[in-house]
């Protein structure tokens, strides 16, 4: 039974180039890869609403993916598969994402607050006090900060840029925000 | 690797380089094979090693003790099949849930005959002493299912993380009490009821908390 999802991709040609690639057939895999990206694309469109995040949860999807490929079996269809492991993926991901933004203090929290737009003279002062805080880190705590905390990567984003263990990141930031916390609390007195 | 700041040709290329000849999965059947062929070993081996019950041939000779292994024998089965179809995404189906009926059936043989009793002789009478050898004897017995249906399920790509640890260790417990049946020589129900049954909940519970620390993929 052939079925073309959303309307463009042919089922039985997907499972085909999967089955190929599970042989170890690199072109067939490339083909297979775009198409997948693209319906993930089309799928997760409409089902995540902060779109800035989509890269990184089709990115996720498309990992798992190719660490699954093993276990897809050519006697089936390969629509269900897929989607029980982005349905998985986009979940892991949402729950990492929930347990790194959970894992600061109300206060560390409230240091690290961006200000309301608009509020140009307090953005400027909170910029300049930012920068006073980040310069009492060592190198690797300030770049670890501006990653996670700054730039609202995930602790597992860091750690692998970075090479290190997530709860090596977890700690190294949390460390760094202490620091600049004591800087803070010694700026006010 | 950085990924959120390549492009999706980079990222792909990166997929491709990596692609290997795979090796697939085995049937379902095949695995479940595997497993209950290793199961039966272990508990062949570590029977014998902990030594089975002096009246065992007098016991294959009772109904109702041959009832209770073959329940055992279907909620185990039953419990791997479930782990090993729902370690493959896209696989869940009615299937998954026949562990239940056996379940259901070991309670009621066991409530039947454990309710008269304590109507009887009062609870504590019939609970009798602490028995720690059986719950010690089940774990024993449960390592070799457990190990064997763990990597098997390892080896697949776990979408259901709490309900797959569930059935590896149901069916790893199941098959420990079913082992145990054959080691321990006190028939008292009471003592069945809280060493032999409470243990395989516990250890399926177990399961489930585990499942998120090892299931990861």
């Amino acid at each position: 039974m052939s079925i073309k999802i959303y309307g463009q991709v042919d089922e039985a040609e997907l499972s085909a180039l999967l089955v190929s690639a599970q042989d170890g057939d690199r072109r067939a895999y490339e083909t297979f890869l775009g198409e997948l990206y693209r319906i993930l694309e089309r799928y997760l469109w409409r089902r995540v609403s902060d779109k800035s995040v989509l890269p990184d949860v089709v990115q996720e999807i498309v990992v798992g993916v190719h660490k699954a490929r093993h276990t897809y079996d050519p006697t089936q269809r390969v629509f269900p598969w897929l989607m029980a492991i982005a349905r998985y993926k986009t979940i892991d991901y949402w729950k990492r994402r929930k347990r790194d933004r959970n894992f600061f203090t109300h206060d560390e929290e409230i240091l690290l607050r961006q200000p309301a737009p608009g509020d140009e003279v307090e953005l400027a002062d909170n910029q300049w006090l930012l920068e006073e805080y980040l310069d009492v880190l060592p190198q690797k705590q300030r770049d670890l900060v501006s990653m996670v905390k700054l730039e609202g990567h995930s602790v597992r984003y860091a750690a692998e840029f970075f090479g290190m263990t997530e709860s090596n990141v977890k700690t190294t930031v949390h460390r760094a925000i202490k620091k600049m916390r004591e800087r803070s609390h010694a700026t006010t007195k | 690797m950085r990924r959120q700041n390549k492009s999706m040709e980079e990222f792909l290329g990166e997929l491709v380089a990596d692609c290997q000849p795979v090796c697939r999965m085995k049937p379902l059947w095949l695995r479940l094979l595997i497993w209950i062929g290793l199961a039966v070993i272990g508990i062949g081996v570590l029977g014998t090693f902990l030594g089975w019950r002096g009246d065992l041939l007098m016991k294959f000779r009772s109904t109702y003790f041959v009832a209770e292994l073959i329940v055992l024998f279907l909620l185990s089965f039953w419990a791997a099949y479930a782990a090993f179809k729902v370690c493959v995404p896209g696989q869940r189906c009615r299937g998954v849930y026949f562990w239940v009926i056996p379940l259901v059936v070991w309670l009621v043989m066991v409530l039947v005959s454990f309710l008269p009793e304590l109507a009887e002789h009062g609870v504590f009478a019939v609970i009798g002493n602490s028995h720690f050898l059986c719950v010690r004897g089940i774990l024993i017995l449960a390592v070799i299912p457990f190990l064997a249906s763990f990597f098997l399920v390892r080896f697949g790509a776990v979408v259901y993380p709490k309900y797959s640890g569930y059935m590896v260790a149901l069916s790893a417990a199941a098959m420990g009490a079913l082992g145990l049946q054959m080691l321990c020589p006190i028939d008292d129900v009471g003592h069945y009821l809280v060493w032999h049954m409470s243990p395989v909940f516990g250890i399926a519970v177990l399961g489930v908390y585990l499942a998120k620390y090892f299931s990861r993929w």
